[in-house]
Protein backbone atom coordinates (compact mmCIF):
# COMPACT_ATOMS: atom_id res chain seq x y z
CA UNK A 1 0.00 0.00 0.00
CA UNK A 2 2.83 2.34 0.98
CA UNK A 3 4.61 1.50 -2.25
CA UNK A 4 1.47 2.25 -4.24
CA UNK A 5 1.00 5.57 -2.45
CA UNK A 6 4.63 6.51 -3.05
CA UNK A 7 4.30 5.65 -6.73
CA UNK A 8 1.09 7.67 -6.97
CA UNK A 9 2.72 10.71 -5.38
CA UNK A 10 5.78 10.39 -7.60
CA UNK A 11 3.59 10.15 -10.71
CA UNK A 12 1.59 13.19 -9.59
CA UNK A 13 4.76 15.21 -9.06
CA UNK A 14 6.12 14.14 -12.44
CA UNK A 15 2.86 14.90 -14.21
CA UNK A 16 2.26 18.27 -12.59
CA UNK A 17 5.48 20.12 -11.84
CA UNK A 18 3.55 23.11 -10.61
CA UNK A 19 1.89 23.71 -7.25
CA UNK A 20 -1.82 23.00 -7.52
CA UNK A 21 -2.43 25.62 -4.83
CA UNK A 22 -0.59 28.26 -6.88
CA UNK A 23 -2.40 27.22 -10.05
CA UNK A 24 -5.79 27.53 -8.32
CA UNK A 25 -4.79 30.94 -6.97
CA UNK A 26 -3.89 32.14 -10.46
CA UNK A 27 -7.15 30.89 -11.93
CA UNK A 28 -9.19 32.38 -9.08
CA UNK A 29 -7.43 35.71 -8.61
CA UNK A 30 -5.82 36.18 -12.05
CA UNK A 31 -2.46 36.89 -10.39
CA UNK A 32 0.17 34.90 -8.57
CA UNK A 33 3.49 36.31 -7.42
CA UNK A 34 6.40 34.05 -6.40
CA UNK A 35 4.39 31.06 -7.53
CA UNK A 36 5.44 27.71 -8.89
CA UNK A 37 3.64 27.34 -12.20
CA UNK A 38 6.32 25.31 -13.93
CA UNK A 39 4.91 22.91 -16.56
CA UNK A 40 1.41 24.32 -16.05
CA UNK A 41 -0.97 24.47 -18.98
CA UNK A 42 -2.12 28.08 -19.16
CA UNK A 43 -2.82 28.18 -22.88
CA UNK A 44 -5.45 30.57 -24.25
CA UNK A 45 -6.21 31.98 -20.79
CA UNK A 46 -6.92 35.66 -20.27
CA UNK A 47 -4.15 36.72 -17.91
CA UNK A 48 -4.17 40.37 -18.94
CA UNK A 49 -2.84 42.72 -16.25
CA UNK A 50 -1.93 39.73 -14.09
CA UNK A 51 0.90 40.02 -11.59
CA UNK A 52 3.28 37.12 -12.06
CA UNK A 53 6.44 38.65 -10.62
CA UNK A 54 9.17 36.15 -9.68
CA UNK A 55 6.98 33.20 -10.62
CA UNK A 56 8.38 30.01 -12.03
CA UNK A 57 6.82 29.44 -15.44
CA UNK A 58 9.55 27.17 -16.78
CA UNK A 59 8.19 24.86 -19.50
CA UNK A 60 4.70 26.25 -18.97
CA UNK A 61 2.33 26.20 -21.92
CA UNK A 62 1.23 29.77 -22.57
CA UNK A 63 0.19 29.21 -26.19
CA UNK A 64 -2.14 31.99 -27.35
CA UNK A 65 -2.39 33.34 -23.79
CA UNK A 66 -3.38 36.94 -23.30
CA UNK A 67 -0.70 38.56 -21.13
CA UNK A 68 -1.53 42.14 -22.10
CA UNK A 69 0.04 44.51 -19.55
CA UNK A 70 1.01 41.56 -17.35
CA UNK A 71 3.97 41.93 -15.01
CA UNK A 72 6.40 39.05 -15.48
CA UNK A 73 9.38 40.76 -13.87
CA UNK A 74 11.83 38.29 -12.37
CA UNK A 75 9.86 35.36 -13.79
CA UNK A 76 11.45 32.18 -15.04
CA UNK A 77 10.22 31.44 -18.56
CA UNK A 78 12.92 28.99 -19.56
CA UNK A 79 11.67 26.56 -22.22
CA UNK A 80 8.15 27.95 -21.87
CA UNK A 81 5.88 27.96 -24.89
CA UNK A 82 4.43 31.42 -25.55
CA UNK A 83 3.62 30.88 -29.22
CA UNK A 84 1.14 33.54 -30.40
CA UNK A 85 0.81 34.98 -26.87
CA UNK A 86 -0.08 38.64 -26.44
CA UNK A 87 2.62 40.39 -24.41
CA UNK A 88 1.84 43.93 -25.52
CA UNK A 89 2.46 46.50 -22.76
CA UNK A 90 3.79 43.65 -20.57
CA UNK A 91 6.70 44.13 -18.18
CA UNK A 92 9.58 41.72 -18.61
CA UNK A 93 12.33 43.00 -16.34
CA UNK A 94 15.01 40.56 -15.22
CA UNK A 95 13.27 37.66 -16.94
CA UNK A 96 14.97 34.32 -17.59
CA UNK A 97 13.63 33.21 -20.94
CA UNK A 98 16.37 30.97 -22.28
CA UNK A 99 15.08 28.62 -25.02
CA UNK A 100 11.53 29.93 -24.70
CA UNK A 101 9.25 29.88 -27.72
CA UNK A 102 8.03 33.39 -28.61
CA UNK A 103 6.95 32.62 -32.19
CA UNK A 104 4.48 35.22 -33.42
CA UNK A 105 4.34 36.94 -30.03
CA UNK A 106 3.08 40.51 -29.85
CA UNK A 107 5.59 42.50 -27.76
CA UNK A 108 4.31 45.92 -28.86
CA UNK A 109 4.99 48.63 -26.24
CA UNK A 110 6.29 45.99 -23.82
CA UNK A 111 9.22 46.72 -21.50
CA UNK A 112 12.05 44.23 -21.94
CA UNK A 113 14.93 44.99 -19.65
CA UNK A 114 17.94 43.08 -18.25
CA UNK A 115 16.48 39.82 -19.52
CA UNK A 116 17.99 36.64 -20.88
CA UNK A 117 16.47 35.59 -24.23
CA UNK A 118 19.38 33.44 -25.36
CA UNK A 119 18.46 30.57 -27.69
CA UNK A 120 14.84 31.69 -27.68
CA UNK A 121 12.74 31.27 -30.82
CA UNK A 122 10.99 34.49 -31.83
CA UNK A 123 10.14 34.05 -35.51
CA UNK A 124 7.74 36.76 -36.69
CA UNK A 125 7.49 38.32 -33.22
CA UNK A 126 6.49 41.98 -33.20
CA UNK A 127 8.73 44.20 -31.05
CA UNK A 128 7.35 47.52 -32.37
CA UNK A 129 7.72 50.35 -29.85
CA UNK A 130 8.97 47.95 -27.18
CA UNK A 131 11.38 49.48 -24.69
CA UNK A 132 14.36 47.15 -25.01
CA UNK A 133 17.23 47.69 -22.62
CA UNK A 134 20.23 45.46 -21.89
CA UNK A 135 18.68 42.23 -23.15
CA UNK A 136 20.62 39.23 -24.38
CA UNK A 137 19.23 37.78 -27.62
CA UNK A 138 22.41 35.86 -28.45
CA UNK A 139 21.87 32.66 -30.47
CA UNK A 140 18.15 33.41 -30.62
CA UNK A 141 15.99 33.10 -33.73
CA UNK A 142 14.58 36.47 -34.72
CA UNK A 143 13.86 35.75 -38.38
CA UNK A 144 10.95 37.70 -39.81
CA UNK A 145 10.59 39.60 -36.51
CA UNK A 146 9.60 43.26 -36.58
CA UNK A 147 11.69 45.91 -34.83
CA UNK A 148 10.24 49.38 -35.13
CA UNK A 149 11.23 52.35 -32.95
CA UNK A 150 13.60 50.31 -30.78
CA UNK A 151 16.96 50.97 -29.16
CA UNK A 152 19.05 47.82 -29.48
CA UNK A 153 22.51 49.30 -29.03
CA UNK A 154 23.01 47.98 -25.50
CA UNK A 155 21.43 44.58 -26.17
CA UNK A 156 23.23 41.53 -27.54
CA UNK A 157 22.33 39.93 -30.85
CA UNK A 158 25.42 37.75 -31.14
CA UNK A 159 24.88 34.85 -33.60
CA UNK A 160 21.14 35.52 -33.71
CA UNK A 161 19.19 34.53 -36.81
CA UNK A 162 18.15 37.84 -38.38
CA UNK A 163 16.94 36.50 -41.72
CA UNK A 164 14.38 38.85 -43.21
CA UNK A 165 14.08 40.62 -39.87
CA UNK A 166 12.43 43.99 -40.37
CA UNK A 167 14.20 47.05 -38.93
CA UNK A 168 12.61 50.48 -39.04
CA UNK A 169 13.79 53.50 -37.04
CA UNK A 170 16.05 51.31 -34.94
CA UNK A 171 19.36 52.13 -33.27
CA UNK A 172 21.97 49.39 -33.70
CA UNK A 173 25.71 49.04 -33.24
CA UNK A 174 27.90 48.81 -36.34
CA UNK A 175 28.44 45.10 -35.67
CA UNK A 176 24.71 44.47 -35.35
CA UNK A 177 24.14 46.38 -38.60
CA UNK A 178 26.79 44.31 -40.42
CA UNK A 179 25.39 41.01 -39.11
CA UNK A 180 21.84 42.02 -39.98
CA UNK A 181 22.83 42.96 -43.53
CA UNK A 182 24.63 39.63 -43.98
CA UNK A 183 21.50 37.88 -42.80
CA UNK A 184 19.36 39.65 -45.42
CA UNK A 185 17.48 41.77 -42.89
CA UNK A 186 15.10 44.36 -44.26
CA UNK A 187 16.05 47.95 -43.48
CA UNK A 188 13.43 50.65 -43.77
CA UNK A 189 13.85 54.37 -43.07
CA UNK A 190 16.38 55.60 -40.53
CA UNK A 191 18.75 53.01 -39.13
CA UNK A 192 21.39 54.41 -36.84
CA UNK A 193 24.46 52.22 -36.81
CA UNK A 194 26.67 53.40 -33.98
CA UNK A 195 30.34 52.59 -33.43
CA UNK A 196 31.29 49.90 -30.96
CA UNK B 1 6.51 2.41 -39.95
CA UNK B 2 6.94 1.49 -36.28
CA UNK B 3 4.06 3.80 -35.29
CA UNK B 4 1.81 2.11 -37.85
CA UNK B 5 2.67 -1.30 -36.52
CA UNK B 6 2.10 -0.06 -32.96
CA UNK B 7 -1.28 1.42 -33.91
CA UNK B 8 -2.45 -1.70 -35.72
CA UNK B 9 -1.16 -3.91 -32.95
CA UNK B 10 -3.17 -1.86 -30.44
CA UNK B 11 -6.30 -2.26 -32.57
CA UNK B 12 -5.75 -5.99 -32.90
CA UNK B 13 -5.05 -6.34 -29.19
CA UNK B 14 -8.23 -4.42 -28.37
CA UNK B 15 -10.35 -6.72 -30.50
CA UNK B 16 -8.57 -9.82 -29.21
CA UNK B 17 -9.41 -8.81 -25.64
CA UNK B 18 -12.99 -8.05 -26.70
CA UNK B 19 -13.19 -11.41 -28.44
CA UNK B 20 -11.99 -13.31 -25.38
CA UNK B 21 -14.47 -11.48 -23.14
CA UNK B 22 -17.29 -12.20 -25.58
CA UNK B 23 -16.30 -15.87 -25.70
CA UNK B 24 -16.68 -15.94 -21.92
CA UNK B 25 -20.07 -14.28 -22.19
CA UNK B 26 -20.97 -16.46 -25.16
CA UNK B 27 -22.39 -13.49 -27.05
CA UNK B 28 -21.89 -11.99 -30.51
CA UNK B 29 -18.92 -14.27 -31.02
CA UNK B 30 -19.40 -14.58 -34.77
CA UNK B 31 -19.46 -10.80 -35.39
CA UNK B 32 -16.34 -10.12 -33.33
CA UNK B 33 -14.49 -13.01 -34.89
CA UNK B 34 -15.29 -11.68 -38.37
CA UNK B 35 -14.13 -8.18 -37.39
CA UNK B 36 -10.94 -9.51 -35.86
CA UNK B 37 -10.02 -11.46 -39.00
CA UNK B 38 -10.89 -8.48 -41.26
CA UNK B 39 -8.73 -6.22 -39.14
CA UNK B 40 -5.83 -8.64 -39.30
CA UNK B 41 -6.02 -8.68 -43.09
CA UNK B 42 -6.54 -4.95 -43.61
CA UNK B 43 -4.09 -3.75 -40.97
CA UNK B 44 -1.19 -4.28 -43.33
CA UNK B 45 -2.98 -2.74 -46.30
CA UNK B 46 -3.77 0.77 -44.99
CA UNK B 47 -0.13 1.59 -44.24
CA UNK B 48 1.56 4.06 -46.58
CA UNK B 49 5.21 3.64 -45.80
CA UNK B 50 8.14 5.78 -46.88
CA UNK B 51 9.50 2.99 -49.09
CA UNK B 52 6.20 3.08 -50.99
CA UNK B 53 6.58 6.81 -51.63
CA UNK B 54 7.15 7.45 -55.34
CA UNK B 55 9.64 10.28 -54.80
CA UNK B 56 11.60 8.15 -52.33
CA UNK B 57 11.64 5.25 -54.77
CA UNK B 58 12.80 7.55 -57.58
CA UNK B 59 15.67 8.84 -55.44
CA UNK B 60 17.07 5.37 -54.90
CA UNK B 61 16.55 4.32 -58.51
CA UNK B 62 19.39 6.69 -59.31
CA UNK B 63 22.69 4.80 -58.88
CA UNK B 64 24.40 8.01 -57.74
CA UNK B 65 22.20 8.14 -54.63
CA UNK B 66 22.86 4.65 -53.32
CA UNK B 67 25.23 5.85 -50.59
CA UNK B 68 23.22 8.93 -49.70
CA UNK B 69 20.56 9.46 -47.07
CA UNK B 70 17.26 11.21 -47.62
CA UNK B 71 16.57 14.40 -45.71
CA UNK B 72 12.80 14.67 -45.72
CA UNK B 73 11.66 18.14 -44.64
CA UNK B 74 8.08 18.83 -43.56
CA UNK B 75 7.08 22.35 -44.52
CA UNK B 76 4.03 24.59 -44.89
CA UNK B 77 3.28 27.65 -46.97
CA UNK B 78 3.23 30.11 -44.06
CA UNK B 79 6.35 28.90 -42.27
CA UNK B 80 9.22 31.41 -42.20
CA UNK B 81 11.52 28.89 -40.52
CA UNK B 82 10.98 26.45 -43.41
CA UNK B 83 11.73 29.21 -45.92
CA UNK B 84 14.90 30.07 -44.00
CA UNK B 85 16.09 26.47 -44.16
CA UNK B 86 15.31 26.09 -47.86
CA UNK B 87 16.33 29.52 -49.12
CA UNK B 88 19.23 30.35 -46.83
CA UNK B 89 20.66 27.32 -45.01
CA UNK B 90 20.48 24.64 -47.73
CA UNK B 91 21.88 27.14 -50.25
CA UNK B 92 24.82 28.23 -48.13
CA UNK B 93 28.01 27.19 -49.98
CA UNK B 94 29.45 24.76 -47.42
CA UNK B 95 26.09 23.23 -46.53
CA UNK B 96 25.09 22.89 -50.15
CA UNK B 97 28.36 21.16 -51.11
CA UNK B 98 28.18 18.76 -48.20
CA UNK B 99 24.48 18.01 -48.71
CA UNK B 100 24.92 17.23 -52.40
CA UNK B 101 27.53 14.62 -51.52
CA UNK B 102 25.69 12.92 -48.68
CA UNK B 103 21.97 13.71 -48.85
CA UNK B 104 18.99 14.05 -51.15
CA UNK B 105 16.38 16.54 -49.99
CA UNK B 106 12.74 15.53 -50.24
CA UNK B 107 10.08 18.07 -49.29
CA UNK B 108 6.57 17.36 -48.04
CA UNK B 109 4.01 20.08 -47.52
CA UNK B 110 2.03 19.07 -44.45
CA UNK B 111 -1.16 20.70 -45.79
CA UNK B 112 -1.14 19.44 -49.36
CA UNK B 113 1.00 16.30 -49.57
CA UNK B 114 0.20 12.80 -48.42
CA UNK B 115 2.53 12.01 -45.54
CA UNK B 116 4.05 8.60 -45.00
CA UNK B 117 2.99 6.80 -41.85
CA UNK B 118 5.27 6.71 -38.87
CA UNK B 119 6.74 10.16 -39.44
CA UNK B 120 4.99 12.08 -36.71
CA UNK B 121 5.73 15.75 -36.13
CA UNK B 122 4.87 18.34 -33.50
CA UNK B 123 5.99 21.42 -35.35
CA UNK B 124 7.46 22.55 -38.63
CA UNK B 125 10.02 22.45 -40.03
CA UNK B 126 10.74 18.89 -39.01
CA UNK B 127 13.50 17.08 -40.85
CA UNK B 128 13.84 13.31 -40.93
CA UNK B 129 17.14 11.69 -41.84
CA UNK B 130 16.21 8.42 -43.55
CA UNK B 131 18.38 5.62 -44.90
CA UNK B 132 17.66 3.79 -48.15
CA UNK B 133 15.77 1.06 -46.30
CA UNK B 134 13.31 3.61 -44.98
CA UNK B 135 14.63 3.64 -41.42
CA UNK B 136 14.65 6.95 -39.58
CA UNK B 137 18.20 7.70 -38.49
CA UNK B 138 17.16 10.81 -36.60
CA UNK B 139 14.80 13.77 -36.51
CA UNK B 140 15.69 17.47 -36.45
CA UNK B 141 13.02 19.88 -35.27
CA UNK B 142 13.15 23.61 -36.03
CA UNK B 143 15.69 25.72 -37.83
CA UNK B 144 19.41 26.16 -37.30
CA UNK B 145 22.08 28.54 -38.59
CA UNK B 146 24.15 27.13 -41.49
CA UNK B 147 27.24 26.27 -39.43
CA UNK B 148 25.18 24.60 -36.67
CA UNK B 149 23.14 22.69 -39.23
CA UNK B 150 26.31 21.51 -40.93
CA UNK B 151 27.60 20.16 -37.61
CA UNK B 152 24.35 18.23 -37.09
CA UNK B 153 24.24 16.62 -40.53
CA UNK B 154 27.93 15.76 -40.42
CA UNK B 155 27.17 13.50 -37.46
CA UNK B 156 24.64 11.49 -39.47
CA UNK B 157 26.76 10.97 -42.54
CA UNK B 158 29.65 9.63 -40.43
CA UNK B 159 27.77 6.36 -40.10
CA UNK B 160 27.98 5.69 -43.82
Amino acid sequence: MKKFLGLFLLTTILLFGYSQQDYNRLIKEGSCQNCDLSDANLSSLDLSMSELQNSNLARANLYNTNLFEADLSGANLENANLWKANLSFAHLIGVHAKRANFKGVNFQYATLSNSDFRYSVSWKANFSNAKIDKCDFSFSELGGAIFNENYLKNSLLHEAILWKTYFKNVQLTQKQCKDAKEEESIFVNKINCYGE
Amino acid sequence: MHETIKLNFTKILYFAVKLVSEIKKGEKLKDYYKLFITLLITSSLDAFTITEDKVFQEIYKNPNNQNKKVLMIYTAKSCPQCAYMKEKVFKEKEVSEYMSKHFVVMEKNTSTDELPQGFNYFGIPTMFIIDKYGNTVDTIVGSARPKDFLKIIKNYSKEQ
